[in-house]
């Protein structure tokens, strides 16, 4: 059972860390808001489910591209919120034009003649 | 005992903390859904459904800490020590078997390290020390290199090398009256102990002024192991004044402890070089040079220069200087073809036996366990925990257990020291310190070793995936079970009886070395030595003479007697005889010749075979006599009756007639096989023929033998007072029960024994334990089938024949198995044993019925267990 959370942390791997990392670019947030931004921004289409968000959270951590603090959130409740750190934006950047390059890459493969059309 | 040190490093905060993120974010998930309207209930449900399985949520954050190994291992230890403590008697029966199994390694391995790895304790960088040896173009070398000019020339040239200068040791008095010993003394440079690098505990070195004092007072500096035996340590001693030598010597530094200059030989005071009587002369090269290269020199050019200083001063320019590093004996390994040092390696292997033995042992206690805990590992298994997992957690348990066991070695080891000292190093062998990095490191390297070893295969069966199996058989399905056991108790069999027959072999051999034909009985003799360098042959004759009145009055001593060389203290000089006599031709006949007093043979226990034992009246001016041993009276007088015959010292000299035979005796080795030692015929003179003697001053009296009623040791020091009282000029007595010398020799043997029986009893009751452990493990597992059976009728008898028979099998193949290998390792032992045969067929009986007894015990317990099964309680228990 647990085999199965562990198959989608690596399904999503990197791509779950771009788009955690992309939510924070504009300000520190907790996990549910993480998880909350990445489902309304993605217009319902990605949900991050718990067993993939939080061992994410916690790997960057590690790694040290986002730090956490305990805050008290508006409604006066005690919330963990996590933060991009100098390394994470570094990071963030250089995934988001490797993120870039493999999307055209994959586009220009699923539609040839749009790529040539960009390149004309 | 709750194994919660990760506490400390806030793991269980962070946990804490995770927890309370999963839960504000289940909260919040609930508040969004009550906002857009739902029920309490329902948001909850939802919310706890969308985070899914919390526990795994939460394993697999955790995961991501990268400490997971960590608490895994936490986690098996605490689960370990929970077992353990659960079955106390396992534990301990484990721990105490690693124990005795690593300790013996340890303590036999450390014996070989200091044996054969030996450097000179408190010398820093021995390796680096070198000796000057002057050769000569043939390569004839000697240690000597100098006098104390030529000494004074080097040290005063030499720039590559920092030199020093050593005597060799020598017997000295030290003190006079009643606290007046012998001690070994030698001479060292004043740098002496700068240059090889030690620090003296107390005190200071010699002075340049002292060095060269050769008259009135001078000083001394003590050895650490003489200072605290004989002066009882005491540290108000710098200052004393103590003659040594016959010379006033003030105290004036203690030497280190351990420290013993170069060489292992003993040394209990450090002279200045001034009270060499030699210190002036110019024609004996007296001295010995050590250095140590500086200016990152290399010993040959330390060599060439010292050459070049050498031919300079004037040396013989045939001759060259070359510095070797002092004793490539001491500073690598050495291996001796010293029987001790043999032995010990052969023990440091019966130690690596037990150790196998050990292992053997500890791993069926494990497969028990593991057998019993199959119905467990089933569960677990089905419940999703991987092998690896079990497999992790048993040898988490096994190390557990090795690890306490090689703590107990340590302190067994620590415990074992004195006896170690006692029986297998030589007497005034420096240990060192116990607790060295390689002592630790050899224990913790035993431990695992014994860990793995023990608890891997066990694990790896116990963990196997179809015991799944077990579960539904209610885990009675064991035939194959007891196959890797039956094995493993087959070996230690055989290594049992390995250690047996050497044990018996070696007992055999000692027995052989005591049943050696001394001649005479040396068990109650007591012998005295007194000093007497420098005193006249007639003074010595008369002090002898004072002691041997005093000694018949000491209480428990029956006789007295005085002899030039004591047996076993002094090799004694021979020459040849003539033994020409009438009809028989001149032949030469070489002898040991010794001169003893009326009464030595009985004081000594020699029988006179034929004629008289000296009289108070063969004194010089009355007819020359003798009395021979029988090997001399045979080569003297064939078969004809040798008293009343004249030999002769040389061809022509005067008569001297045989008035007596004693027995052939050992003069000074033990055994006779050393070739060419000492000729095999000894003559006795009286001491009253050749004491006055001036060119035969040598054959003066050189002990005292003493004859006791009770063990010698009892009067030893009663006797050592009382002669003391009239030693010459107030010096030492030494007095000791004759025993001891000859025992000397009789070391390895004793050791071998010794060891062998001890490592051999250790061996066989563990491998009397692992034959009952399985029988009675068996025995309880086939209770019902034994019921069954004795309810169908079969006789008790049968029941005991059938347990007892399945035990013998496993000891009788061990026993086939363990001869043969004995059989095949005999060859390598042929030069340890004396007077048996290394494939002796007595020993290997004995051995094998000892092995065979002990096995059988172990069955009969369980056999009588098994045959009294209740077969209507066995068969209800099903």
């Amino acid at each position: 059972m647990k085999e199965r959370y562990k198959n989608r942390i690596e399904l999503l791997q990197g791509t779950l860390d771009l788009l955690i990392l992309q939510t924070l670019r504009w300000g520190a947030r907790h996990g549910y808001g993480i998880s909350q931004a990445i489902r309304a921004d993605s217009r319902d289409v990605l949900q991050v489910d718990t067993g993939s968000l939080y061992p994410a959270l916690h790997r960057l951590e590690r790694q040290g591209r986002i730090a956490a603090e305990w805050k008290t959130s508006e409604n006066n409740q005690r919330v963990r919120v996590y933060r991009l750190t100098k390394t994470g934006k570094k990071h963030l950047n250089a995934e988001r034009s490797r993120w870039t390059q493999i999307s055209e890459a994959i586009a220009g493969i699923l539609e040839p003649g749009g790529k040539a059309a960009a390149r004309g | 005992m709750r194994l919660r040190f990760w506490r400390g490093w806030g793991w269980n905060r962070r946990g804490a903390e995770l927890d309370e993120e999963l839960a504000s974010h289940l909260r919040m998930a609930e508040q969004e859904r009550a906002e857009r309207g739902a029920s309490p209930d329902e948001a909850a449900a939802a919310a706890r459904r969308e985070l899914g399985n919390a526990t795994l949520v939460r394993e697999a954050a955790r995961d991501q800490w990268g400490w997971r190994w960590l608490e895994d291992f936490a986690r098996d230890l605490r689960f370990s020590a929970r077992a353990l403590r659960k079955s106390p008697g396992f534990a301990l029966a484990i721990v105490a078997t690693l124990a005795l199994g690593i300790g013996a390694n340890v303590s036999m391995l450390n014996v070989v390290r200091m044996l054969l790895f030996r450097t000179p304790p408190r010398v820093s960088q021995p390796q680096e020390i070198v000796r000057l040896e002057a050769m000569d173009r043939s390569g004839q070398s000697g240690p000597d290199t100098a006098n104390y000019q030529g000494y004074l020339r080097l040290a005063e040239h030499m720039q590559l090398l920092n030199i020093a200068a050593q005597g060799y040791p020598f017997a000295t008095d030290f003190g006079r009256g009643a606290g007046a010993r012998e001690v070994e003394r030698n001479y060292v440079s004043r740098n002496y102990f700068d240059v090889l690098g030690t620090k003296l505990l107390m005190g200071r070195s010699f002075s340049a002024e002292e060095e060269t004092r050769t008259h009135g007072d001078s000083v001394a500096i003590l050895g650490y192991d003489f200072w605290q035996q004989q002066l009882a340590g005491d540290r108000k001693i710098l200052g004393r004044e103590v003659e040594i030598g016959g010379r006033p010597h003030t105290i004036i530094g203690i030497a280190p402890r351990g420290f013993n200059g170069m060489d292992p030989d003993r040394i209990d005071v450090w002279l200045p070089l001034g009270d060499s009587g030699a210190f002036n002369s110019t024609g004996s090269w007296w001295l010995q040079v050590i250095g140590r290269p500086v200016h990152n020199a290399t010993r040959q050019q330390a060599a060439s220069e010292a050459t070049s200083v050498f031919l300079h001063g004037g040396g013989d320019s045939k001759e060259t200087i070359h510095a070797t590093p002092y004793s490539a004996t001491e500073a690598g390994p050495r291996l001796k073809q010293d029987s001790g040092d043999q032995v010990a390696l052969w023990l440091s292997g019966v130690a690596f036996l037990v150790f196998l033995i050990a292992c053997a042992n500890v791993a069926n206690l494990f497969f028990v366990r593991a057998i019993q805990r199959r119905q467990e590992m089933a569960v677990r298994l089905q419940l999703g925990a991987t092998r690896w997992r079990l497999l992790r957690q048993f040898l988490t348990e096994s190390l557990v257990l090795s690890a306490i066991g090689g703590a107990a070695a340590l302190l067994l080891a620590y415990w074992a020291r004195p006896l170690v000292q006692a029986f297998l190093l030589p007497p005034h062998f420096y240990m060192g310190d116990f607790l060295k990095a390689g002592t630790l490191l050899l224990t913790g390297g035993f431990a695992v070793l014994a860990g793995i070893a023990s608890g891997l295969w066990p694990a790896w069966r116990a963990s196997r995936p179809e015991l799944a199996l077990a579960l539904k058989s209610g885990g009675r399905a064991l035939h194959e079970r007891s196959t890797i056991r039956s094995v493993l108790l087959v070996g230690q069999v055989a290594l049992t009886l390995l250690l047996s027959i050497g044990a018996a072999l070696f007992v055999r051999s000692l027995r052989s070395v005591h049943g050696i034909q001394l001649g005479f009985d040396a068990d109650h003799v007591l012998v005295a030595i007194a000093s007497t360098s420098g005193y006249k042959p007639a003074d010595v004759s008369a002090a002898y003479q004072q002691m041997l009145r005093r000694a018949r009055f000491v209480p428990g001593v029956k006789q007295a007697a005085l002899v030039a060389y004591p047996p076993f203290y002094s090799y004694g000089l021979s020459s040849y005889w003539n033994a020409a006599s009438g009809s028989s031709p001149a032949r030469d006949i070489e002898a040991a010749v010794n001169s003893v007093s009326p009464g030595y043979f009985a004081a000594i226990g020699m029988k006179i075979l034929q004629g008289r034992d000296f009289l108070p009246s063969d004194r010089s001016g009355a007819p020359l006599v003798a009395i021979v041993d029988q090997s001399f009276a045979k080569e003297a007088a064939g078969n004809s009756n040798p008293v009343g015959r004249c030999v002769s010292i040389k061809s022509g000299g005067d008569c001297i007639e045989i008035v007596g035979v004693v027995p052939d005796e050992r003069r000074y080795f033990l055994f006779d096989d050393i070739p060419g030692a000492s000729p095999p015929n000894t003559v006795y003179r009286p001491l009253g023929q050749t004491a006055s003697d001036d060119y035969l001053s040598s054959f003066a009296a050189g002990g005292l033998v003493m004859r006791t009623t009770g063990k010698p040791s009892t009067i030893e020091r009663i006797a050592g007072e009382a002669l003391a009282g009239v030693a010459l000029g107030g010096r030492y007595v030494e007095v000791h029960p004759m025993m001891e010398k000859i025992d000397e020799q009789t070391l390895p043997w004793r050791m071998g024994a010794s060891m062998f029986t001890l490592f051999g009893t250790l061996a066989l009751a563990l491998a009397a334990i692992g034959i009952y452990g399985l029988l009675a493990f068996l025995v309880r597992y086939r209770t019902a089938e034994i019921g069954l059976r004795l309810a169908l009728g079969a006789m008790p008898g049968n029941i005991l024949a059938m347990v007892v028979r399945r035990g013998m099998l496993l000891v009788g193949t061990g026993i086939l198995i363990g001869t043969a290998a004995a059989i095949g390792l005999a060859r390598l032992m042929k030069s340890l044993l004396y007077g048996v045969a290394p494939t002796d067929v007595a020993s290997y009986a004995i051995a094998a019925a000892v092995v065979a007894a002990a096995g059988l015990l172990a069955c009969w317990i369980p056999a009588r267990r098994a045959m009294r099964v209740d077969p209507v309680s066995a068969m209800r228990c099903e």
